[in-house]
């Protein structure tokens, strides 16, 4: 991660050593090891993923002595670190690095306390990890239900539960950061509605993970203490096994948005670069995230329509979760009318943006079949949700997360990757992973229930299929490590504004300086004006090292 | 200007020709089906309701994917940049679209969940008339009861046709769901709590039943068959398992049968078992003669005095790991009399042997 990662600083080039590294407080040092820790992460999610794959790919059998135990403890893990350890801290990683850079700030308002939250992360990652060597490994799956959690025995929950109290407070911490960041530290004339949508979708994110994560901790907790103090809050004869599937969702949904919402963020940003076309509707996209964020705590109970809670509080919940589409479906008609009459140009971070819109649009549309009860009491608990929940957080979050890398690696590391690996890597992803997710919907109505260790012989073909398209998935993320080494070694240079964007970050060197910006860039319009002919919307931030770049018929030439 | 006519006529062409097809499926699902690719049988009265919930979705849903994408793709094809350095218009957006594009989705998603509401209304009204099962789950089998008719049946649940039936689901040790897809219905089994649902077979056939809710370890082998079998196929069968369960009572004494009927009167069963499992008290399955560690760390033998002893006075001597809340149940509730019959029927299930 070190190569040649330089400050370009005013005071000459200084390379970084690890001790840099692992002081640092700096925020885009900080976004950097986010994104490479969580990356990290997503690779072993992965592999947890495809050793699933493997054990469902046959019938009756333990292939590679995956036991039904196993599969459990797979499961359990393959969400938790997906969730937790990679796109939870990769959004993290880019709210760092970017943010502060968008609004035109020198840092973070908490830098100490955001080196903090990221050393959280790896200790929360090491306590979660920590059952591969003490023995016992969590298997209640990532939703811990009691009291399945609290009788379970070994170690597994309790190390599950202790990771993830650490790595809430990681997020919290984060939270707090970012909110404080985004309302204290914008530069003059960065009024709310001047910042990028990104920034907006950052702010919204952030308020959800105060909010919503202390109701994870409480219920963790307590099933801690029905594990071990004797108390029977979810357990037993006076237990409330409900009470903890309403706390745990009512973190769970917002959490939802807690992954989705910075991607919405990050499409937002790449479209209108690419189509050089302002995004349609900046207010509407801004105000949507709000009211997502907003009408995302009152829908939790859709995940219990089947849980025995009172009958009378199905409706409200599903006119709620109807109601939350509403800015959902804005959204995708905003991003779809961006392209109109806009000049649209398909590097890398573009088609990954649009398989983001194509994905996301499936995993919407899945979810208003959720949303309606009696369907759902049928499909609840089954691979028609797992194929909903991976439209939405691999088709949706991860595409939007890889579009985010290539759209800003060049930014990060002042190199350039190759576009046709990176559209190699799109295309083989798309393929794998509709050939894995899509048949799920069809199998879940057919009955196939979700967390099965071993299907009966009626799904054995789809599940084949289904593994051969998960593998296809594996092989195209080699394609991106291979990439990223080729442009760590022998990346051409990438320049300070590739795409000639108009957000701040690239108004400066690429690398960004230590400082960022020298003095305080002065902010005149909105980040989207492209299509005018000329036309500087930021004044003085050139101060900061940054070329200006206001040469348009340059296009994007990379 | 001509040009552009054109084009909206060709796209409107297209519009006219998705929604066709979506209402054409959407038609189509409109009768009954007994068997249909996309759907397991539809076995019950509720799934042929819930089935077209499905397809109306289907069909809606389908409009919206189609038309997104063929946007996309026109977009994609006709605003391709030719040459570097080309910039779009700089337009902003337009409050007329975006107010239909709310209205819109809000309008259909308000007919979706009506009409959802309205099937909700006949899954929860539970027929006066119909048939009760007990279900209660255990890690990782399902146990049937028959309410009427005292019968008990582990992993296949046999039911009549178009009758109503309702099952009363409970779990023993922690969350299963019993779900059955021919039937579309599906019910979380709580520890400690009931709750219903309802069904009525309209075809006959066997059908799988399978746990929904990750319970532990055996979760996918917690499966089991439903029979929906004639009505006086159930009956003969009902009949046979009444059989066998009175031969089986009929090994009791008079005496233990009395004890017995005590025993129900008095409720004990609510908090022990005859099946060895642990319920809020410890179980009589092999009670004489084993040897209780009480929670003063001491040990006692299991005999008749004991448990005469655990009857009038249950606080004297507390099992380890249990709660000291069993009632006192003093002569005034069981008579003398009454409660060597209780005695002789613990001691009828059976003695354990200890050194
Ligand atoms: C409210 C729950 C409850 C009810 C009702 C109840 N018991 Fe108990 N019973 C317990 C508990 C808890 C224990 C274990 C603690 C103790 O020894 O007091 C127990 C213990 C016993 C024991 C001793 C068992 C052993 O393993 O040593 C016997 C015998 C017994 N009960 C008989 C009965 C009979 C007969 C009835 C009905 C007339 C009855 N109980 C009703 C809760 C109950
Ligand atoms: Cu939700
Ligand atoms: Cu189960």
């Amino acid at each position: 991660m070190q190569q040649g990662y330089a400050l370009d600083n005013s005071h000459g080039h200084h390379k970084l050593t690890w001790r840099d590294w692992i002081f640092t407080t700096n925020h885009k040092q900080i976004g950097i090891l986010y994104i490479g820790t969580a990356f990290f992460f997503f690779l072993v999610g992965g592999v947890l993923a495809l050793l699933m794959r493997v054990k469902l790919a046959a019938t009756g059998t333990d292939i590679l002595g995956i036991t039904s135990e196993k599969y459990n403890e797979l499961i359990t893990l393959h969400g938790t670190v997906m969730i937790f350890m990679w796109v939870m801290p990769v959004f993290s990683g880019f709210i760092n690095f970017i943010v502060p850079l968008m609004i035109g700030a020198k840092d973070m308002a908490f830098p100490r306390l955001n080196a903090l939250s990221y050393w959280l992360l790896i200790s929360g990652s090491l306590l979660m990890m920590s059952g591969f060597v003490l023995g016992g490994l969590p298997d209640a799956g990532w939703t811990m239900y009691a009291p399945w959690s609290i009788l379970s025995p070994g170690i597994g929950s309790d190390t599950w539960i202790l990771g993830v109290q650490v790595l809430g407070f990681s997020s919290i911490f984060g939270g707090v950061n970012f909110i404080v960041t985004i309302l204290r530290m914008r530069t003059t004339g960065m009024t709310f509605h001047r910042m990028p949508l990104f920034v907006w979708a950052s702010f919204v994110t952030a308020a959800l993970l105060v909010l919503a994560i202390p109701a994870l901790t409480v219920a963790v907790f307590l099933v801690m203490f029905d594990r071990h103090l004797g108390t029977t809050f979810f357990s037993g004869a006076g237990g409330d096994a409900l009470l903890y599937q309403n706390l745990f969702w009512f973190f769970g949904h917002p959490e939802v948005y807690i992954l989705i919402l910075p991607a919405f963020g990050i499409v937002s940003e790449i479209l209108p670069v690419f189509a050089r076309k302002p995004i349609f509707g900046y207010k509407a996209i801004a105000y949507s995230s709000a009211s997502i964020g907003a009408i995302g705590f009152f829908v939790w109970a859709h995940h219990m329509f089947t849980s025995g809670m009172p009958a009378s509080f199905r409706i409200p919940f599903m006119v709620s979760t109807m109601i939350v589409g509403v800015p959902t479906a804005v959204k995708i008609f905003n991003w779809t009318a961006t392209l109109w009459r806009g000049k649209l140009y398909f590097k890398a971070p573009m088609v990954w943006a649009l398989g983001f819109i194509t994905l996301f649009l499936i995993g919407g549309l899945s979810g208003i079949f959720l949303a309606s009860v009696p369907f759902d009491i049928h499909v609840q608990d089954t691979y028609f949700v797992v194929a909903h929940f991976h439209y939405v957080l691999f088709g949706g979050a991860i595409f939007g997360i890889f579009a985010g890398l290539y759209f800003w690696l060049p930014k990060m590391f002042g190199k350039m990757y190759s576009d046709r690996m990176a559209k190699a890597h799109f295309w083989l992803t798309f393929i794998g992973f509709n050939m894995t997710f899509f048949p799920m919907h069809q199998a879940g109505v057919l009955g196939m229930a979700r967390r099965y260790a071993d299907h009966g012989p009626e799904f054995s073909d789809i599940n084949l299929f289904m593994t051969i398209g998960a593998f296809v998935m594996g092989l195209a993320q080699l394609i991106f490590i291979w990439n990223m080494v080729w442009m760590f070694r022998k990346g051409p240079v990438a320049g300070d504004n590739p795409w000639n964007s108009k957000t701040l970050e690239w108004q400066l060197s690429s690398p960004p300086p230590a400082e960022n910006f020298e003095t305080p860039p002065v902010i005149t319009e909105g980040p989207y004006e492209y299509g005018l002919p000329y036309g500087p919307r930021v004044a003085g931030a050139a101060a900061g090292g940054g070329e200006q770049d206001h040469d348009f018929d340059r296009g994007i030439s990379r | 200007m001509a040009q552009s006519t054109k084009r909206i006529k060709s796209i409107s062409f297209f519009l006219l020709l998705i929604s066709f097809f979506c209402l054409l499926g959407f038609g189509q699902s409109n009768q009954p089906q007994t068997s249909s690719p996309l759907m397991p049988p539809a076995a019950s009265t509720i799934s042929i309701d819930v089935d077209n919930i499905y397809y109306l979705i289907l069909a809606v849903t389908s409009f919206f994917f189609f038309l997104v994408v063929f946007l996309l793709i026109y977009f994609i094809i006709k605003y391709r940049a030719k040459k570097p350095g080309e910039e779009g218009i700089n337009f902003h957006g337009h409050m007329g679209l975006e107010i239909v594009w709310t209205i819109v989705p809000a309008v259909i998603f308000i007919i979706i969940a009506i009409y959802s509401a309205e099937i909700l209304q006949k899954i929860d009204n539970v027929p006066a008339d119909a048939m009760v099962i007990n279900v209660t789950g255990e890690q990782f089998i399902w146990h049937f009861e028959y309410a009427a008719d005292g019968v008990k049946s582990d992993k296949i649940m046999h039911v009549p046709l178009n009758k109503p039936i309702v099952l009363n689901i409970e779990a023993k040790d922690v969350i299963h769901s019993f779900w059955v897809p021919a039937f579309r219905i599906k019910q979380d089994a709580l520890p400690h709590e009931q709750r219903e649902t309802w069904f009525q077979a309209r075809l006959t056939g066997e059908f799988p039943i399978r746990c929904a809710e990750l319970c532990g370890p055996g979760h996918s082998q917690m499966l089991g068959t439903v029979i929906v079998e004639t009505e006086t196929q159930f009956a003969a069968w009902i009949q046979e398992e009444k059989e066998k369960a009175n031969a089986q009572e009929n090994a009791l004494s008079d005496s233990a049968k009395r004890g017995l009927d005590v025993i129900q009167h008095q409720g004990c069963m609510g908090c022990h078992t005859i099946d060895g499992s642990k319920l809020v008290g410890p179980t009589w399955l092999g009670l004489y003669g084993k040897t209780e560690t009480l929670d003063d760390g001491s040990q006692v033998k299991v005999d008749e005095a004991y448990i005469l002893e655990s009857i009038r006075d249950p606080n004297a001597k507390v099992v380890n790991a249990f709660p000291a809340i069993m009632p006192t149940f003093g002569p005034e509730k069981i008579s003398d009399d009454q409660i060597k019959d209780v005695l002789e029927y613990i001691e009828s299930l059976g003695t354990t042997k200890s050194k």
